[in-house]
């Protein structure tokens, strides 16, 4: 957890493994290329 | 709780191996699994402009962890279909095509059970080696912790569900 945590930025507080995974993906977008990602509902 | 689609698509629409070992063949609630159905693939490959009618194979997808294929599978039919349409010739090798796709999955049961029909998916279009060879490049393990030279111009895919405390203890 520590090095995924030094690798990206969103992975704070109880973040899910998710999160970084959109983080690196969406790093590696080339500039406004389009992207979809299923996430879980907030509720 | 059902997922939801976090998306930018093609089209202004407003829609909203350092791993620990036993991860790579933990059951399919401690690796955050969950399958996605056929028609919301076909609904999001659709919303991200990823069309059979389009030059796919100049452009390059990004699954970033493909599990059992439900993303990945219909994404490379589109491919080889937009390819087809091009390159009629049966014999290709599909060298063009080495670039097209990155899919990960750091599960390797999972990796395993989706390269047998990506294979013979590939094979119905290229040949044998070819389709062989493709599979290398497309497929790897491990995405968090390494780094793609690639930027890629679709990105699309179900990230695992995972929450921290569950690391901790995988």
């Amino acid at each position: 957890m520590t090095e995924y945590r030094s690798r990206f930025a969103t992975l704070y507080d109880r973040a899910d493994l998710y999160v970084p995974f959109i983080e690196k993906s969406l790093q590696h977008l080339a500039e406004a290329a389009p992207w979809a990602l299923s996430a879980p509902t907030a509720g | 709780m059902p997922p939801q689609v976090l998306v930018q698509p093609s089209s202004p629409v407003s829609a909203r191996s350092n791993q620990p070992s036993s991860i790579y063949h933990s059951g399919i609630e401690q690796r955050g699994a969950i399958f996605t159905r056929p028609e919301v693939v076909g609904f999001m490959l659709d919303l991200v402009g990823y069309a059979a009618a389009l030059p796919l194979h100049h452009m390059r997808l990004l699954e970033p962890s493909f599990g059992h294929g439900d993303f990945l599978l219909p994404a490379v039919q589109r491919l080889l279909t937009a390819y087809r349409q091009r390159c009629p010739d049966l014999t290709t090798d599909g060298a063009e095509l080495h670039a097209c796709i990155r899919a990960v999955e750091l599960h390797t049961v999972s990796f395993d059970i989706t390269a047998t029909p990506l294979l013979s998916l590939t094979r119905a279009w290229i040949s044998m080696q070819g389709a062989e060879a493709l599979i290398a490049s497309w497929l790897s393990k491990g995405f968090l912790l390494t780094d793609f030279p690639d930027s890629f111009t679709h990105v699309i895919g179900n990230p695992p569900y995972i929450r921290q405390e569950m690391i901790r203890m995988l």
